[in-house]
């Protein structure tokens, strides 16, 4: 028997017009989809050698919102009932009941089918393809196959994430290049030690909701190795861009001096685990920086 | 440029090479606490992001040797 919905926000079922919008632009999240478009205009750059043009930019990065809002909106629609458990979630417009669980399913394909249709009609139909399918891998690879079955879901799962530098990258030049792959491999191992940060964090809210976070199945200790492990490869990726030639001398000195503070950061962070949260902000700053460089570099 | 290209590829390489180990290393050793649906897809799972990256790590030395164009 299902538990009885229990509204404990104060903000549970919006009255006026401007809390319903409220409640779903929540559900797109839009500090992760932020963060995706701080990787896809640098992509841009770096394969147009230069500013790929304004309309495109624009046309490539509203595309992007859509579908992630789409998958993000779908995401919190099947994990209502564990972010209904944990603290960190459960203040979320589904769990408070401030929308109703099927429109937010609709919304979700909406914006998902709006992505997808911007993009085939504004960029490229490979752009809209690749978009679509990391909204697809989100949603059924993460979501509903990894995430409450395996303490490698984020690895997996996060490939997901790192689709928006190959949208870019083709939004500019119409196929899939080397730097292109080698982009997406650093927001790939860049996600797993970022989001285990966070569970080490939460490691008791995702305990409590069955969901098999790494800290959860193998303890803060080796996850904190693991997170060690993921940082050397993702330091070591982020120089594999200097010999694809896509960057310049800026990239080239940025990505040392991170790499150095980023495998400081990891094994300070292994010196005690109430710095979770810390390195959590330091990873997002790294991964700004690592894309604003080559960004500058592919501009000036 | 071409000198730091060579030098970033065989850092970079390196620390790839080292922490890909280090990840089968912990996974395998954290493999037994895991819950697993099979030892197929535990094998998968591991083994998985550490090969993609040795072998984008082959595609770019081998792009690299190949010279421009």
């Amino acid at each position: 028997m299902k538990p009885a919905v229990v509204i404990t926000d104060p903000r549970a079922r919006p009255e006026g017009v401007a809390a319903v919008v409220r409640a779903y632009v929540e559900l797109t999240k839009p500090r992760i989809i932020e963060l995706l478009l701080i990787t896809t205009i640098p992509a841009m750059i770096v394969a147009a050698e230069g500013w790929p043009g304004t309309w495109l930019v624009v046309a490539t990065l509203v595309g992007g919102t859509l579908s992630a809002g789409g998958a993000n909106t779908i995401n919190q629609v099947v994990d209502a009932d564990i972010d209904r458990v944990m603290a960190r979630t459960r203040s979320r417009p589904l769990p408070t009941a401030r929308v109703d669980r099927v429109k937010a399913l609709l919304f979700g394909a909406m914006l998902g089918t709006a992505g997808f249709a911007w993009l085939l009609v504004t960029v490229n139909e490979l752009a809209a393809i690749l978009s679509t399918s990391g909204l697809l891998f989100y949603i059924f690879g993460y979501t509903l196959l990894l995430k409450r079955s395996t303490a490698q879901n984020i690895v997996i799962g996060g490939a997901a994430g790192a689709v928006p530098v190959l949208v870019g990258w083709v939004a500019v030049t119409g196929t899939l290049a080397l730097p292109a792959w080698v982009l997406f491999a650093i927001v790939f191992f860049w996600t797993p030690p970022h989001f285990w940060a966070l569970a080490v964090r939460y490691r008791a809210d995702y305990a409590a909701a069955g969901v098999p976070m790494l800290p959860v199945v193998v303890g803060t200790r080796r996850t904190m190795d693991h997170i060690v492990a993921y940082s050397i490869v993702l330091v070591g990726t982020s120089f594999l861009l200097v010999p694809t030639g896509a960057v310049g001398p800026l990239y080239t000195v940025v990505a040392a001096l991170l790499g150095v503070a980023a495998l400081g950061g990891s094994l300070w962070l292994r010196t005690a685990e109430d710095r979770a949260m810390q390195y959590f902000v330091a990873s997002n700053i790294y991964l700004a920086v690592l894309f604003v460089a080559m960004a500058l570099d592919g501009l000036l | 440029m071409a000198a730091a290209g060579d030098a970033f590829l065989i850092v970079g390489g390196l620390l790839i090479v080292l922490g890909s180990i280090g990840i089968v290393i912990l996974e395998l050793g954290a493999a037994p606490q895991r819950r697993l649906v099979s030892r197929l897809r535990d094998a998968f799972e591991v083994l998985l992001p550490p090969t993609l990256v040795v072998a984008l790590l082959v595609l770019v030395a081998a792009a690299g040797a190949a010279g421009p164009g």
